[in-house]
């Protein structure tokens, strides 16, 4: 740090305001090519600080949705359920458990599930299915399956034998909302156990997996199914923000011996596409870096060229080579931040516009599905990016301009004083 | 005038290669040059009166000889010696101006004392009494594109004489300049010379400007033919 602080005194000692001006006039000395060149440097900026925008609102999204679509931001269970689906794996004394949850101050919302396997059967046909048993107004406070409903109504009664299924099922089945269907089921002990249901509502999630393979019923109304004893196999919470994950878990849940997992383990397939599309999006960055230092060196080359005798008297007059390269240094360093201001403006009332607007891709919708995304993005650009962008940016400036700086170095002033 | 020479020149000789050929510009020269003179190097075009300047004020080195400048050879100095000696001791005036044109007047004089390094509040001082002396100081905000070629050459000369250099070369100065420019800026030079104690060395082929003169170094095709007071 100190060695930074004195090597920054130094240069700043160096760098005299008559120099800065001197800089500062260079750049706009020939105004046209100077507009050029930030230009190239705003607009690559611009776009890479959209693209971002882009990706990270698409991603925050995805997340948002996928965690709003079934998972929470993580979920309890007891040891080996998830990897056993073993019905009998239940958690006991679980409503100790979700009241203590849902009296922490950062978690939104704690909602219990049964889970099972069975078999639908419609007038026509039948599909192997998961059954899902929640209650729904706890349901309400983690995901948003009630917002999902297209036909009919959410909310399946517990007096009633009532179910919420996809839209996919439903025209697989042949059924609609208010038709009757079988549902068959191995119970908690063994048993086959059936029963017949009322469709209440039919929902449309998007993704792919739970229109076609998951119904929902009341908890009870499952319980009673399955014969469960008073213990459900999932616990799902949602937090009011992700950051609070860990100080949540380690709070409330670090003592029961539940397995804990989070939506990154849930879902490695999102956390996986997140990381291959920021791979991505640095190839992008990295290909217009390279577009636009190409751009700077040619604007700052021809610079050194037209000032060949200029340099040549400065020379002449005793600089030494590093002030010659401080000097074209800080011409293109000006250039860049220039360029990176306008860019990172422009890129951040692009990423306002289109994160109040949206951007439609409904066209691609059914290639967007898997991912969770949703049809209409909204940028949303993480400050981290917007610095990265920036600093990258105007290192390219910095670099851009070496190889020119290198030329006016080499100027030997009896050779430029010659060229007049 | 001092009587003691502060400049040597020994059997110096500069060769060029252009294409094959070999063109001796100097031709093993020798004299001497005592501080606060008022010397022009004349000669017609070709006999190497700029060569000799750019040996003298460390921008060339010569293939043969020795330049003693206060007793050290500048033709032995490293580059950024040479560098060094430019800086602190000499001062150039070219025949193009060879103003920074984004500077103004002011701050094309203060520039020099930057580079050797004159801190601000003497800087000011300094560049506003050198732009009186050649009175220019009501021209300190102007850019150089506002000034005539009189004027720019003026500010050239206070931009060498700023620093409180101890040797001017001045290349040609007036070559650009109609004559009565030419000879207010010989005046001006001459005075500076008195007043400052200012060792002046001007190339020129102009017979006004070698009429100024405190000696003469006559060149020609590369030799000295005489020296003449």
């Amino acid at each position: 740090m100190l060695i930074l602080r004195l090597a920054w005194r130094n240069v700043w000692r160096n760098t005299r305001r008559l120099i800065l001006r001197l800089a500062w006039r260079n750049v706009w000395r020939n105004t046209r090519r100077s507009l050029i060149t930030i230009s190239a440097i705003a607009f690559g900026l611009t776009f890479l600080i959209f693209l971002w925008g882009f990706g990270d609102g698409a991603h925050e999204q995805m997340v948002e949705n996928f965690i709003r679509l079934r998972i929470g931001h993580f979920q309890l269970h007891a040891h080996g359920y998830l990897k056993e689906e073993d019905i009998t794996l239940g958690i006991p004394k679980w409503q100790e458990l979700v009241d203590k949850l849902s009296r922490h101050p950062l978690v939104e919302g704690v909602t219990p599930r049964i889970l099972g396997q069975g078999l639908i059967i419609g007038p026509r046909q039948s599909s192997g299915v998961i059954l899902s048993g929640i209650l729904p107004e706890m349901e309400k406070k983690v995901t948003n399956l009630s917002t999902f409903v297209t036909r009919g109504q959410f909310a399946p009664n517990e007096k009633v034998r009532e179910i919420l299924i996809g839209e996919d099922l439903a025209r697989y089945l042949k059924v609609e909302s208010g038709d009757k269907v079988v549902i068959l089921s191995q119970g908690f002990y063994s048993s086959l156990e059936s029963g017949s249901y009322r469709i209440r509502g039919i929902f449309r999630s998007g993704a792919p997996d739970i229109d076609r393979g998951l119904i929902f019923m009341n908890l009870h109304t499952l319980s009673d199914l399955l014969q469960m004893p008073d213990e459900v196999h999932e616990i799902a919470v949602r937090l009011r923000s992700s950051a609070d994950l860990q100080g949540v878990i380690a709070d409330e849940v670090g003592g029961n011996n539940l397995e804990i997992n989070t939506w990154q383990n849930l879902a490695p397939l999102v956390v996986q596409w997140i990381e291959l599309d920021n791979i991505v999006l640095y190839i992008i960055m990295f290909v217009v870096t390279i577009i636009v230092t190409i751009g700077i060196t040619n604007s700052i080359l021809m610079t050194v060229y037209e000032r060949f005798e200029e340099f040549g008297v400065i020379r002449a007059m005793g600089a030494r080579r590093m002030e010659i390269l401080q000097m074209v240094l800080l011409e293109a360093l000006l250039l860049s931040i220039v360029g990176v201001i306008a860019g990172v403006l422009l890129g951040l009332g692009l990423d306002g516009f289109y994160g109040w607007k949206g951007i439609d891709l409904a066209k691609y919708s059914t290639a967007f599905a898997p991912f969770y995304s949703g049809t209409v993005i909204y940028n949303h650009v993480t400050w981290w990016h917007v610095v990265q962008s920036a600093a990258i940016t105007l290192a390219a400036g910095l670099v851009s301009s070496i190889y020119p700086a290198i030329h006016a170095i080499r100027i030997q002033p009896l050779e430029a004083l010659r060229y007049v | 005038m001092s009587e003691i020479p502060t400049i040597k020149v020994e059997n110096v000789t500069k060769t060029f290669h252009l294409t094959g050929e070999t063109i001796t510009a100097l031709k093993d020269i020798s004299f001497a040059i005592c501080a606060g003179e008022f010397i022009v190097a004349a000669g017609p075009s070709g006999s190497g009166k700029s060569t000799l300047l750019h040996l003298l004020g460390a921008l060339d080195v010569p293939d043969k000889g020795k330049i003693m400048v206060n007793g050290r050879d500048i033709a032995v100095m490293s580059e950024s010696l040479r560098a060094n000696f430019r800086r602190y001791e000499i001062g150039f005036v070219f025949q193009t101006f060879s103003l920074i044109p984004v500077l103004t007047v002011y701050e094309n004089v203060e520039y020099a004392l930057l580079l050797k390094g004159v801190p601000k509040g003497q800087r000011k001082r300094m560049v506003m009494e050198t732009l009186t002396t050649v009175g220019l100081e009501r021209y300190a905000t102007r850019y150089p594109r506002q000034l005539s070629g009189g004027q720019q050459q003026r500010v050239a000369v206070c931009r060498a004489i700023a620093g409180q250099c101890t040797y001017i070369l001045a290349d040609e100065p007036t070559a650009n300049l109609d004559a009565k420019n030419a000879m207010g800026l010989m005046e001006i030079m001459r005075q500076l010379n008195i007043e400052r104690k200012v060792t002046f060395i001007i190339s020129s082929h102009d017979p006004r400007v070698i009429s100024k003169a405190e000696r003469v170094i006559y060149l020609e095709d590369g030799a000295l033919r005489d020296s003449t007071i």
